[in-house]
């Protein structure tokens, strides 16, 4: 409903268009460049062990901290 | 497939943005683990308040975000010294303009103060839109606006891609302990 866009950028305080594009380029670079890492072990890990916990009734929350 | 089944494996595929996420807001790989942990363990411990057919995303999102900022305002007084010397690098190679590894441009978003580096993260990584935003900060659709405005503002400011005439002694970006630009 609001048609409260961005300003188009430019003058004090502002950012032009192809400026801001690169930035948009470089931040979709940095994200996707960690996106595509490999995930540590143990974050699967943590998930066996509560689907675990989970099947044998045990209560929620386990401390899998260390 | 069980229900626990499908909830591992909805949450499995989400590890890699969680990451992310965690990476770009607290920029500490130990801590980002750490944080991504915390987040899945909330998530799995709650799930029953999440609206089938809603987003997953979006919702593991809010849960790590609240639970940075719990903890970011705690540990809030630690004072770091890393900005002063990760802004020494960064204006190292003021030179570079147009090509920047991404380095230094996470460098200079690690800079950013967290609210602004979530909101641009959010709407210019991550895909969301400025409504979803909001939601995930609890905040104003506007707030989230001018929360990325004023980040771009502030990147490009410290990679030095706005214009040079613009940045004047008391524009400088950094800390207040080092010059965050070459003035020889």
């Amino acid at each position: 409903m609001s048609q409260n866009e961005e300003k188009p950028l430019n003058g004090k305080g502002a950012v032009k268009k192809p400026i801001q594009a690169h930035l948009g380029d470089q931040l979709k670079r940095y994200f996707s460049s960690i996106v595509s890492e490999p995930v540590p072990d143990r974050f699967a890990s943590l998930l066996d062990e509560l689907e675990k916990r989970e099947r044998s009734g045990a209560p929620q929350s386990p401390e899998a901290r260390e | 497939m069980t229900a626990i089944a499908a909830l591992k494996n909805a949450l499995l595929a989400e590890i890699p943005s969680l990451r992310a996420f965690a990476i770009s807001l607290s920029g500490n790989g130990d801590k980002a683990d750490d944080l991504v942990q915390e987040t899945l363990m909330k998530a799995w411990a709650a799930h029953a308040s999440f609206a089938e057919g809603s987003n997953l995303r979006a919702w593991l999102f809010t849960i790590m975000r609240n639970t940075y900022f719990s903890q970011y305002r705690k540990a809030r007084r630690e004072v770091q010294d890393v900005d002063g010397e990760a802004a020494a690098r960064l204006v190292s190679h003021p030179e570079q303009q147009g090509h920047l590894d991404l380095a230094d441009f996470r460098m200079a978003l690690e800079q950013l103060s967290p609210d602004q580096r979530e909101a641009l993260i959010l709407i210019g990584a991550s895909g969301f839109s400025y409504e979803e935003a909001a939601e995930i900060c609890g905040c104003a659709v506007g707030t989230v606006k001018s929360r990325v405005n004023r980040a771009r503002q502030r990147l490009l400011h410290l990679l030095a891609l706005d214009s040079a005439d613009e940045l004047g002694p008391d524009a400088a970006p950094l800390s207040g302990k080092s010059p965050a630009l070459h003035d020889n």
